[in-house]
């Protein structure tokens, strides 16, 4: 007689990775002995079942009286509701490992899994010259108009530690810290001085300067690629990043020959970058301004001149071994991939090894935060060129406080 | 080189734990990565012999189907991934299996080394547990509850939000 409970614990593992949803992960783990060792044991091995991300939705602070955020797995089609005054009254940003970064009125900021609540403090931010004297809740959406443009939080293969890397939204600097360090470190460029251009042997070969116009961060092929707002490359060596206290030596690349030198009188475009099966993406997303004809009482309409949705995207791919002057191709078929762009760390997904989940479409949230009358959010689709609107159970209203982001879900 | 295929083999004999023999061409027998590294070991050391190949965990009717969906797949080698036909053949060569026989055939799928088997077996097993609760799932597949009440309302609280 056939015995589920007595398969191979590896056929068991091998059973549960094939699951698309992680209420099914957690369910699977509650039905034996045997099935709940193979899950710890995949656990603890950090593999998990191919999931999409979920959306993290806003706190609504007149709703939210007892601190619940919900979280909408759209493989389910359905909304978890988990209590967390962790996050309450917080900005959130999504991750790929789980992870969502917060930070609050008091300039705290945590790394939180809002499912398990494991937290993980990081230092303040040295860079940021607090803008907001007493403060109330209301100023919190300015949090992200001053603060933090994107996350990035990577896990290093060599030592499994976590590098949490921030865009700051004023000057488009990049940030790094590791979880126990006592203060975060700047990414700065070293490059040849003025003076030694000049021919002036004596003085130092070389200077530092902050990198500016940071867009996005990925890693990708064994470094991290670093894209600057008119296109420009910069790659990062993992092991100086992982060890190194002082300023990282980093390679500069050319700027790239693409359209990009469009985006340079663009304003409100945006540059993504993720790593998928060892090929580097490139997402752009051009935004249309527009001025808001209809009069506004809202208490911020003396900062809201435009409005502006987004209105195309296009994404190129980059091999490895290409030469980076010259290597980018433009992608006009996603195939079974979907992307998801915004202010959380840009992911991508294969759509058929999850439900629900559209191949081909580009999932975008709103990353831009000096406009909060509309929400920008929806579903691009690479083969007709549409947008569709996206989660829309959602009071507008709701979105003043914050955003919805996409996040990774982990246990 | 053509002395190579000089002691090329192009029939096995594959023999069941309850002891029945079955004749299987190479090419379909190839599908299992254990019954081809025992041709292959056998071709190395150049013997012409019809080779016998017992499989002590397999019992005839499980190894029945496994070689029909060998023999299946044998036909499709050269594009085994996107055939929608084969994929269509797939699905309701399993469908056609209660939960025993299914258990079974992916233990044989898992023994005989043939991946693309165990893996089509896993995934009509995780697909039959999507959307199902605890007790759906132990029902369907059997499984005894082994937890004490506490383990298993420790296990569940953990992960609450899955079991609202």
């Amino acid at each position: 007689m056939a015995d589920w409970s007595q398969l191979p614990q590896e056929l068991i593992e091998q059973i549960a990775l094939k699951l698309d949803t992680l209420e099914d992960f957690v369910v699977f783990a509650t039905i034996c002995r045997p099935w709940n060792n193979a899950l710890t044991s995949l656990k603890e091995h950090e593999r998990f079942p191919k999931l999409m991300p979920w959306l993290l939705l806003s706190f609504n602070p007149n709703r939210n009286i007892h601190y619940n955020l919900d979280l909408f797995d759209p493989c389910k089609d359905k909304c978890y509701r988990f209590n967390l005054p962790e996050a309450y009254n917080r900005r959130c940003w999504g991750t790929s490992l789980g992870w969502i970064l917060t930070l609050g009125l008091d300039l705290e900021i945590h790394l939180l899994n809002p499912i398990t609540k494991a937290s993980i403090r990081l230092p303040p931010q040295p860079l940021l010259t607090p803008v907001l004297t007493d403060p109330d809740d209301s100023d919190l959406w300015k949090i992200q108009l001053y603060y933090i443009k994107r996350v990035f939080v990577f896990k290093s293969p060599i030592d499994g530690q976590l590098i949490v890397f921030v865009v700051h939204y004023d000057d488009n600097v990049l940030s790094f810290v590791k979880p126990g360090d006592s203060s975060w470190i700047p990414i700065e460029l070293q490059v040849p001085s003025s003076e030694y251009l000049r021919g002036d042997n004596s003085s130092n070969w070389n200077q530092i300067i902050q990198l500016h116009n940071v867009m996005d961060i990925t890693y990708w092929n064994g470094a991290f690629v670093i894209v600057s707002k008119f296109g420009g490359f910069t790659f990062l060596d993992l092991n100086q990043i992982a060890q190194q206290q002082q300023p990282c030596l980093v390679q500069d690349y050319p700027l790239i020959p693409l359209e990009i030198s469009n985006i340079e009188n663009n304003n409100e475009a945006r540059i993504y970058l993720v790593e998928c099966n060892s090929d580097l993406l490139m997402v752009l997303r051009f935004k249309a301004e527009f001025v808001d004809s209809q009069e506004d009482d809202d208490d911020y309409s003396d900062l809201i001149p435009v409005d502006y949705e987004t209105i195309n995207f296009k994404v190129y791919r980059h091999s490895p071994g290409f030469d980076m002057d010259r290597g980018w191709e433009e992608l006009h078929d996603l195939g079974d991939l979907a992307i998801f762009v915004g202010s959380h760390s840009t992911m991508c997904v294969t759509a058929s090894s999850v439900a629900n989940c559209r191949g081909n479409n580009i999932y975008f949230t709103d990353d831009d935060y000096h406009v909060c009358t509309r929400r920008d959010m929806g579903v691009f689709d690479m083969k007709t060129g549409t947008i569709e609107p996206y989660y829309l159970n959602v009071d507008d209203n709701e979105f003043r406080q914050c955003h919805p982001v996409w996040f990774l879900p982990r246990i | 080189m053509a002395s190579s295929s000089s002691s090329s083999l192009s029939r096995v004999v594959v023999k069941s734990s309850d002891n029945n023999l079955f004749v299987v061409n190479k090419k379909v027998a190839s599908q299992s990565q254990l019954l081809k590294q025992c041709i292959d070991n056998m071709e190395e050391k150049g013997t012409n012999d019809v080779i016998l190949i017992p499989l002590s965990n397999v019992t005839s009717n499980i190894l029945t189907l496994v070689l029909e969906y060998c023999e299946k797949h044998a036909d499709f080698a050269d594009d085994d991934n996107n055939n929608q036909e084969l994929k269509q053949w797939d699905h309701e060569f399993l469908k056609k299996f209660d939960y025993a026989t299914l258990n079974s055939l992916t233990m044989a799928a898992d023994y005989m080394v043939t991946k693309s088997l165990l893996n089509l077996c896993c995934q009509f097993i995780a697909d039959s547990i999507k959307d199902l609760t605890v007790q759906q799932i132990r029902q369907i597949f059997d499984i005894k509850n082994d937890f004490t009440p506490q383990e298993e309302a420790d296990i569940k609280n953990e992960n609450a939000w899955a079991f609202r």
